[in-house]
């Protein structure tokens, strides 16, 4: 499996890490992990240490993520990018929704 | 002349000796002799004849003298006469010549002069028409920005350009938020034609059993003979319809099947319009940020350039002014030239009216006429010794024009 999330901290934080290219083929699994059964008050983060890549898809399965958890700008953190994947998220304004980290 | 009056004093001296002895001769011999009278007389003559003697001498030494000095003074004459007629001949010979270079100087000095005015006077407007066209690409290279302000061509053309890639950076992000909604809502659909599939499953079952109860009902409807007639009749309509139940469950499981095909189909192209690389963007990125900082250098060393450009045609103007002031040397030169010209030209008057009286008049005459002339000339020029005293043009009072 390519995306594994965990519940840490208590059941306070739900950690969803991807692993390898962050693409279409992640479709389904990265819905899964974050359609899961959770409160309102979970902190969300998506910890990129082990992705090589991403594209737009990406950018497009973390919004809808967004929206379905029904989360604030700022709320949800990406954590552990690298220099690639961060510049990807600075020219499309990602950090104004995301705190990235 | 000394040593000829030393050698008459010597003779003078020796002959009154000579007397002196005479007479002391004469004295003896007289007193020998018994003749005071004889003795006397000897020496009477002997004195008288020295006196006159030392008269005669010393005339005839006068004589020499005055010829002498007479002899002197002709020659004397011959010799300034030649040497006056010398100096007519040579300054005859050389003031016009001379003359004639001053004039030369002045000619070649002029059209020197107006060359170089000519050549500065070029130079200026060439240098004016420089610093135009410097201010006219200025010009060209500004612009005004959205807050009407004066920007460079170059920066509004690269904000725009950065403008236009923030909108497509915006689009594509957009275009695969939509894209992947809609492959959710086309997993949804897939879960639910799985669904169907069970239900359809579900249906088939019951066509199946409705089938085989039907069967066991014509053959309790055969065992029950005339009285199953009619049950047996429903019975067989009964399993006919289950029959087209099931074929009609097959056409829709057909039919769904092919819905998931077309399901399959359309995630293939929403993947595809979701999943655009990045890649253009992150260049398009780097090139428009390299591009800014390149033209921030160029922006820079422009306006260094055109600093130092119209420093230096100010330079250009100033050395320029500075070389026109300095032609005013021309009018000094002139003025220099002219003065010696005409006191060339007084001094041939002056050799010319001389001249003729050369060999005619006697050198008193002709003396006091060149002192004549020498003196009205020096009348005529009280100021030429200091006219244009001057030496460089910084000294000189020149006006620029």
């Amino acid at each position: 499996m390519s995306v594994i999330s965990a519940f840490t901290d208590n059941n306070e934080v739900l950690v969803i890490s991807v692993k390898g290219a962050f693409d279409f083929s992640m479709l389904n699994d990265f819905r899964q992990a974050y359609s899961c059964d959770m409160d309102k008050s979970t902190k969300v983060v998506i910890d990129m240490r082990d992705t090589t890549s991403i594209n737009s898809s990406a950018l497009g399965m973390l919004l809808n993520m967004q929206r379905f958890l029904e989360k604030e700008d700022g709320e949800i953190a990406i954590i552990n990018c690298n220099q690639v994947v961060e510049k990807i998220f600075n020219i499309t304004h990602f950090n104004k929704k995301f705190r990235i980290e | 002349m000394i040593k000829d009056n030393v050698a008459i004093r010597n003779i003078i001296n020796q002959f009154w000796l000579a007397c002196i002895i005479t007479l002391v001769v004469a004295v003896v011999a007289s007193f020998l002799m018994g003749d005071v009278l004889i003795g006397l007389t000897i020496v009477l003559a002997s004195v008288v004849w020295g006196i006159v003697a030392t008269r005669w001498i010393k005339k005839s030494q006068q004589n020499v003298k005055e010829e002498f000095e007479t002899n002197l003074h002709t020659g004397i004459n011959t010799l300034t006469v030649e040497c006056l007629e010398n100096m007519a001949i040579s300054s005859s010979n050389e003031l016009p010549p001379l003359v004639e270079s001053m004039n030369q100087i002045q000619a070649v000095i002029s059209d020197a002069s107006t060359k170089l005015h000519q050549s500065f006077n070029g130079l200026t407007e060439n240098s004016s028409l420089q610093s135009e066209i410097t201010l006219e690409i200025i010009e060209q290279l500004h612009t005004k920005d959205e807050n009407d302000k004066e920007a460079l061509v170059f920066d509004k053309f690269s904000s725009e350009t950065s403008n236009v890639l923030s909108d497509y950076v915006d689009l594509t992000v957009n275009v695969s938020d939509k894209g992947i909604e809609a492959a959710n809502k086309v997993q949804d659909m897939n879960e639910q034609m799985d669904v169907m599939f069970g239900l359809l499953e579900q249906v088939k079952f019951i066509a199946d059993q409705t089938g085989l109860l039907a069967l066991n009902a014509s053959i309790e409807a055969a065992r029950a003979g005339e009285l199953g007639r009619g049950f047996a009749v429903v019975a067989d309509e009964v399993r006919s319809l289950a029959d087209k139940s099931s074929v009609l469950n097959d056409q829709i499981h057909k039919n769904v099947c092919l819905s998931k095909e077309m399901l399959s189909e359309t995630n293939e192209l929403v993947s595809q319009i979701a999943s655009l690389e990045m890649n253009q963007a992150l260049e398009a990125k780097d090139n428009l940020d390299s591009m800014i900082t390149d033209l921030d250098k160029v922006s820079c060393s422009v306006a260094k350039s055109l600093d130092v450009s119209s420093g230096i045609s100010k330079s250009i103007q100033s050395d320029v002014a500075n070389a026109v002031m300095a032609l005013q040397y021309e009018d000094m030169v002139s003025q220099l030239v002219v003065h010696v010209r005409s006191w060339l030209e007084d001094l041939g008057h002056g050799v010319n009216s001389v001249q003729p009286l050369l060999g005619k008049s006697d050198i008193g005459f002709i003396l006091e006429k060149i002192n004549t002339v020498l003196q009205q000339q020096i009348a005529h020029q009280p100021a030429s010794r200091s006219a244009v005293a001057a030496t460089s043009v910084d000294q000189g009072d020149v006006e620029l024009f």
